[in-house]
């Protein structure tokens, strides 16, 4: 199949530092502008339960001032040349992006390998910094989605490291102080365990040598993640309904899902995601939605992941469709598990898939998260590199294949959100 | 910067720029019809015509639609704003007769099946339904009400569930019939395109337009900013409050446009700014707090939005109006307007690194009508904007705000 050249990219090099840091350059010549991001393979997956939330809490902190600049100062600093800096935190990972024009690179350099190595992480400001992770909190706890999601992961989960939510709770937040923030900060935040992505206009040869002296004499001594709850156990079948103050109801119907341990199988797994829930041309969409009329809106949804995660179909709906718009999902999955995809679906999701891997490298932001997420997950460069090839080679029986495998349980755990009765 | 501009026979104008070595053809085409221009007893008619160009033509369905684009790997998709329609494609390059194919055939050919106009109608009002049930767009909705109050910018382009429920299909073919025409048509592509092939698919692909007059726009009677001075208080069952304090903003074009998107970013764009700076990291009352300037044909409007506990509703409230009005009394220092200024153009770079985007905002320029090459002299008019400019400015706009609080109310046991 013909599919988008490798486009807006060059070589991808890379290169291990004395201390253990992966630095990862993707020249773009003539684009203008430069991102560096680092790249923590540490998440809420790695937490001790009883202060659930500290690495997405340590991610504030990280802005709130090192040994060397105060609070407002590592903001100013990048703003004042007009870059965006931000960050994220998943169950797997943190890291921490800056966006400058080229000739900024340096100062974006220096402040992404300051935070990194030097935060102060400030008892006062760790208490001020609370209340506004609280905040965030209650956001979360008011979007239905976000709600949803939350719920989901801990009724599917029976035990796991996914269970509990990345921001963690009231609680939690509450239980975690300085002490526990520094400890868990020393002791993950190791250059063994991050990549250091610089992305966009630049001299691979003198953008190497910067990150070579930013991070010059960063060592601390690498020790293992052990996941908080080793152990992943699936709850069995089960319906959770939420009333709340809505007008529609939401709902997702999750299944187990593997984690990233075999690349064809990922590529695969990408696959039929694609052809049951990606685009308007889906199963999902197609029957449920349009032809069907019984969702408002569904999508299905699944990431590759370090340890046993979920597949799931979200959908908006009239709560009087729910139960016929479920059963024509589990329709829609046999479809794919008793036949494999016609051609022309096969490569419908094959080609959207691949399209839309590419495009999202159009900015050096999207490539910087693409290959950093791919990287932080598998710990191999080549699995990002190749993903549009590997996902051509997908075929139609590998596709009903992992149908059958993953999709046939109806073992589901259904989370719902629905109009409170009055 | 080699754009080039064509008028084809139909009257339709077209832009064309090529993006050197990256192979993503972005296609825009907008139409100046949006949802201000419908009757507020038709709220929501544009937009749910928009919508239905997707959904269907002469010689496809829907779904041979969606599955001709997908199968290219692209998409395309129809937006409706209050001041334009806009249709827009994304594929490889390689792709581009598909493209111009599937876009025409959207604007030109489409049939509004009855079974189609019903089921997207259906699907909008429960958007609509969806819309309150997230926090900043229901608080946004009221603030518009109140703001605009009398003014076609009040109502959201989706319109109501009631305006919906009264719209007939033939309406909706009226209404196409005499909006989306060539003769009133931009369109924006941004990519390497073999420039005259292409020109002359468009010229094969898109009709004369009919011999029947465009519709004309009618001009509001109103300015907007009807609801200034006042405040609205919505109680709703949230676990957060949310507060939109809102003043007029001047047209972007303007000295004071630039002036005012200065201030803007003092106030409450990025982690330096005030808003963020004072009420966030000092007060810690919020997680979501800042400004944004809306640009709009007609006139803008200044936000400054906050999500915070319910019982700092209103020390949330009162600290946005402080720092706003502080723009006058404390003006920004040269390191602040430096960072702004820095901000702005930053986030200017950093916002035009994809295709599609630079196609929206060239068409957006065309239709604010600042022209397209506004994008080249930006940057030089903004870091023109002296501090007394941002003084006149904020004295002129910043006063007497529209507010709209969504308050939580403690759940019924």
């Amino acid at each position: 199949m013909t599919l988008i050249p490798d486009m807006p990219r060059n070589e991808i090099l890379t290169e291990n530092l004395p201390g253990g840091l992966t630095v990862i350059l993707a020249p773009r010549p003539g684009s203008g502008v430069v991102t560096v991001d680092t790249w923590v393979a540490v998440g809420s997956a790695d937490e001790p339960p009883r202060i659930s939330g500290v690495s997405h809490f340590l991610e504030h902190m990280l802005f709130k001032g090192t040994e060397r600049y105060g609070v407002g100062e590592i903001d100013r600093l990048i703003e004042g040349v007009g870059g965006l800096i931000n960050a994220g935190t998943s169950h797997d990972f943190t890291h921490y992006h800056v966006t400058v024009a080229t000739p900024n690179f340096p100062t974006a350099l220096h402040v992404i390998s300051e935070i990194v190595q030097n935060a102060a992480i400030d008892k006062n400001e760790l208490n001020s910094e609370r209340q506004v992770i609280i905040e965030e909190y209650s956001i979360k706890q008011d979007n239905p989605q976000g709600l949803l999601f939350e719920e989901l992961y801990e009724r599917a989960f029976l035990t796991g490291p996914y269970r509990l939510p990345v921001l963690g709770v009231p609680e939690t937040l509450q239980a975690t102080g300085r002490a526990e923030m520094l400890d868990y900060y020393q002791r993950h935040y190791c250059p063994e365990r991050m990549a250091l992505m610089i992305v966009g206009d630049i001299e691979p040869g003198p953008a190497l040598e910067a990150a070579r002296k930013a991070f010059d004499g960063f060592e601390r001594p690498y020790r293992p993640l052990v996941p908080s709850v080793p152990t992943t156990a699936y709850a069995v079948s089960g319906e959770h309904v939420i009333e709340k103050e809505v007008n529609e109801t939401y709902g997702a119907i999750a299944l187990p899902a593997p984690p990233l341990t075999d690349h064809d199988e990922a590529y695969g797994l990408d696959v039929l995601q694609f052809v049951l829930g990606g685009g308007h041309a889906s199963l999902l969409y197609q029957e449920v939605k349009e032809k069907r009329r019984l969702a408002n809106s569904i999508h299905m949804g699944y990431s590759s992941s370090r340890y046993p995660d979920l597949f799931y179909v979200y959908f908006s709906c009239d709560e009087s469709k729910r139960a016929e718009l479920e059963q024509a999902v589990y329709e829609q999955f046999d479809r794919v598990i008793q036949s494999p995809p016609p051609p022309e679906a096969l490569h419908r999701a094959r080609k959207l898939l691949a399209n839309s891997h590419a495009f999202s490298l159009e900015t050096t932001q999207g490539q910087s998260s693409s290959i950093g997420y791919f990287y932080t997950i598998t710990g191999d460069i080549e699995f990002e590199k190749n993903y549009i090839e590997g996902v051509s080679r997908v075929t139609a029986e590998q596709v009903q294949d992992l149908a059958r495998k993953w999709l046939a349980t109806r073992d589901t755990t259904r989370m719902i959100i629905r109009p409170k009765r009055v | 910067m080699n754009i080039s501009t064509h008028t084809l026979s139909n009257g339709c104008r077209v832009l064309i720029r090529p993006t050197p070595y990256k192979q993503i053809l972005s296609i825009v085409a907008t139409v100046e019809w949006g949802g201000r221009d419908d009757p507020p007893e038709l709220a929501g008619r544009t937009n749910l015509m928009s919508r239905l160009l997707t959904q269907g033509t002469e010689t496809r369905s829907a779904f041979q639609i969606a599955e001709a684009m997908e199968s290219i790997g692209g998409s395309i998709d129809a937006e409706c704003g209050h001041d334009w329609i806009s249709v827009e494609t994304q594929t490889v390059e390689a792709d581009w007769r598909q493209a111009v194919d599937l876009l025409s055939d959207c604007l030109f050919h489409s049939v509004f099946e009855p079974a189609e106009f019903e089921k997207e109608r259906a699907l909008v009002q429960s958007e609509i339904r969806r819309r309150d049930d997230h926090k900043f767009a229901f608080a946004y909705r009221h603030f518009q009400r109140l703001f605009y109050r009398g003014h076609p910018y009040a109502i959201t382009t989706e319109g109501e569930e009631e305006t919906l429920a009264a719209l007939e299909r033939d309406s909706l073919l009226d209404l196409y019939s005499q909006a989306i025409r060539p003769d009133r048509m931009l369109l924006v592509a941004v990519g390497n395109v073999p420039e005259s092939e292409f020109l002359g698919e468009l010229e094969k692909c898109f009709p004369q337009p009919s011999s029947s007059p465009a519709l004309a726009r009618i001009a509001p009677s109103l300015e907007p900013g009807a609801g200034r001075g006042e405040t609205q208080d919505i109680p709703r069952n949230f676990e957060q409050g949310f507060v939109i304090v809102g003043y007029p903003g001047p047209l972007i074009g303007t000295d004071e446009g630039a002036a005012l998107r200065l201030a803007c970013a003092v106030l409450g764009e990025g982690m330096s700014s005030r808003l963020f700076s004072r009420l966030r990291d000092r007060d810690h009352l919020a997680y979501q707090v800042g400004a944004s300037l809306a640009p709009r044909q007609l006139a803008s409007h200044l936000l400054l939005f906050i999500g915070t506990g319910p019982d700092t509703v209103d020390q949330a409230c009162e600290g946005m109006i402080r720092e706003a009005q502080g723009i006058v009394a404390e003006p920004p220092s040269p390191e602040e307007l430096d960072r702004a200024l820095q901000y702005v153009l930053g986030k200017f770079l950093v916002g035009r690194q994809t295709n599609g985007s630079l196609a929206h905002f060239m068409s957006a320029y065309e239709l604010l009508g600042l022209g397209w090459e506004w994008g080249e002299i930006f940057p030089d008019r903004i870091r023109a904007v002296k501090p007394s400019d941002i003084q006149d400015a904020a004295r002129a706009f910043i006063q007497n705000p529209a507010i709209a609080i969504v308050r939580p109310t403690r759940p019924a046991e």
